[in-house]
């Protein structure tokens, strides 16, 4: 069994993760990966086209907060979940990725998790030894 | 930044404890508490956020925690704080994601008695009536963004002008259930697209309708003052802003964290970021807030019309001949222009209250004409087992905590250990064993929410009776309840 790369953290109030990754790349893709895996329980679908997302900020952080709201617009405003994702291009303000979206089927996916936004609280992404490591909390 | 703990407090008396000024803290904390609570926040942040707002520019009194406070993001939940308008600052981490998020209660002329037999039916039909649970959507209400924007403009008297609700209900709600300084020109069409088909909807997590009757009545006196009688049927709702309130402050808090840059400002926390209340960004973020909050008031009232479309569905009756009439309606998540007195003079101040109800009391000019004696009804919901309560603000309230009181419970175990404690429960059968009805949108919610996972509102409530910052009235309990 492959180790998921990231881990659930939790406190009376909060709903968060830590996060790691070989590159920045690998660490964007993970933390979408623990962010999925927090709101939904998805069905088995067939991979449709992707689409491109880009998203900018001010610095690294933000960036991730930018790019995980991103997802969570997609699905609060047009019902759209993610099953796939991959980060095509990224630098301290940028990332450009191909992601993988389909409707949310009330049939065979389930909602776990309310999430109001992705926070700022103890934010953090960092490299020790050759792993970089991220932490976000989000807003329940 | 310092990590500060309860070894930092200063026990004032059995309630107050002040958080000693230190570092860039511009002023004191304080926080209400007695011992049995203070064992509850000794291993989360919400002192260390207690003193970091008081490093924000402008800060007039004191960085306050009401006795619900835990760690929050920026601002502690259950924190409050005034601003000077003039050289202080504005933050949306003193207001919160869920801009608005608020009480209100229904009262009715109809006994436990009588209600008694049809609470699976009442619950079930309210079930149908009210779009719940993650995500929940209006499926054939989607307003267009020009019908959307009068809705941020004028919040419950929207509703009440489109027929969800009465005159009388406005004369009700905190504000008259409408910010006049709101401007939906500050939000953004992401917003507006998450909250097009989100008005009347419950949500998620704790949001909840509960039906429930006045179990104890503890002064005769103000219960009347309120409408309120023992075996008397209640409701009450709590919601917010939905997805439009949790984007406007994710939107304002990137926008933020650049002004903080801008103007200067060091600060200990990211969720604090912050700007000149006079500043472009700090009015573009007012004025957003106050879009979003009387998106909530709005939202709140068309819930109420469900509630009374239920009870006439469910009896056969008008909802006016069951008397079913709004008591009032707190905000929790909220930062307004408010007068109060500082070392005897009296001054304009920017209020932020988070997790935090409003506390005002008898013949204040705000408090409505039907609470002139009583003062305004401050309601705080427990958890889904247990019982919610009925305040009034008083008037140490309005000297020592800028007219603020707690807003609730507050958590004691995470969601996951709610899951935990909950494994090989049947929640709902239990809940049933203890006279409550409940319907959730999803098992998931239900289990995250046991009686279990919260501290006993109780034990908030007598702090803040004691302490004199609000006055019990009567006591609630549940009969049904859906969840979000």
């Amino acid at each position: 069994m492959t180790s998921l790369p990231y881990r659930i953290v939790e406190h009376p109030a909060d709903t968060g993760f830590e996060v790691w990754g070989d590159s920045v790349a690998r660490l964007f893709e993970a933390a979408a990966m623990a962010f999925f895996d927090i709101m939904w329980r998805l069905g088995p679908s067939r991979k449709g086209p992707p689409r491109i997302i880009e998203v900018t900020a001010g610095d690294r952080e933000e960036l991730l907060v930018n790019f995980l709201e991103e997802f969570h617009y997609l699905y609060d405003a047009e019902g759209l979940v993610c099953t796939g994702v991959e980060i095509l291009t990224i630098t301290e303000r940028k990332v450009t990725a191909r992601a993988w979206l389909r409707d949310f089927n009330d049939a065979m996916d389930l909602e776990l998790l309310s999430v109001k936004a992705v926070t700022y609280h103890q934010l953090f992404i960092g490299k020790k030894n050759s792993t970089w490591e991220g932490r976000v909390f989000l807003d329940i | 930044m310092q990590e500060l703990n309860v070894h930092n407090l200063r026990q004032i008396d059995r309630y107050r404890w002040l958080v000693p000024r230190q570092g860039k803290m511009r002023t004191d904390g304080m926080v209400f508490l007695d011992k049995r609570l203070l064992e509850h926040i000794k291993n989360d942040k919400s002192i260390t956020q207690v003193a970091n707002v008081a490093w924000l520019p402008g800060i007039v009194g004191r960085s306050l925690a009401m006795p619900d406070m835990h760690q929050g993001y920026g601002f502690p939940i259950g924190g409050v704080a005034a601003f000077d308008p003039e050289r202080g600052v504005v933050s949306p981490g003193g207001v919160g994601y869920d801009i608005n998020c608020g009480v209100r209660l229904l009262r009715s002329s109809l006994s436990r008695d009588e209600v008694i037999g049809e609470v699976e039916n009442l619950v079930t039909t309210l079930f149908a009536n009210v779009p719940s649970g993650v995500g929940s959507k209006q499926r054939n209400r989607k307003l267009d963004k020009n019908e959307l924007k009068q809705v941020l403009n004028r919040g419950a008297q929207w509703a009440v002008q489109n027929g969800f609700g009465t005159r009388d209900d406005l004369l009700h709600i905190e504000e008259s259930g409408c910010l006049d300084w709101a401007d939906p020109a500050a939000v953004s069409d992401r917003a507006l697209e998450r909250g097009q088909a989100q008005l009347g909807t419950l949500g998620s997590g704790n949001h909840f309708v509960e039906i429930g009757f006045v179990e104890t009545v503890f002064e005769e006196e103000l219960a009347q003052g309120i409408g309120l009688f023992p075996g008397q049927v209640t409701i009450i709702i709590h919601t917010g802003s939905r997805g439009l309130g949790h984007q406007v402050c994710s939107d304002f808090l990137r926008l933020l964290q650049h002004a903080s840059k801008k103007y200067g400002y060091e600060l200990p926390d990211r969720e604090l970021c912050c700007a000149p209340v006079h500043s472009p960004e700090g009015q573009e973020y007012l004025a957003a807030m106050a879009a979003a909050a009387n998106f909530a008031f709005a939202n709140r009232q068309l819930i109420t019309a469900a509630v009374r479309r239920t009870f006439e569905q469910v009896f056969g009756l008008g909802a006016s001949k069951m008397g079913m009439e709004l008591v009032y309606d707190v905000c929790h998540n909220i930062a307004k222009f408010e007068t109060h007195e500082v070392e005897g003079r009296k001054r304009e101040l920017l209020v932020h209250r988070k997790g935090a109800t409003r506390a005002f009391p008898a013949h204040h000019p705000k408090v409505p004409e039907a609470y002139q004696q009583t003062g305004q009804p401050v309601l705080i919901p427990g958890d889904m087992g247990r019982y919610s309560y009925v305040l009034v603000g008083t008037d140490r309230a309005l000297r020592e905590t800028f007219g603020s009181t707690c807003h609730g419970a507050g958590r004691l175990l995470s969601r996951h250990a709610a899951k935990k404690a909950a494994k090989g429960h049947n929640v709902v059968r239990e809940l049933a064993d203890m006279g409550v009805v409940v319907r959730g949108a999803g098992r998931a919610t239900l289990v995250e929410e046991i009686p279990e996972a919260y501290k006993d509102v109780e034990d908030v409530v007598r702090v803040v009776h004691e302490a004199g910052i609000a006055r019990k009235v009567a006591r609630l309990r549940p009969l049904g309840v859906i969840k979000g």
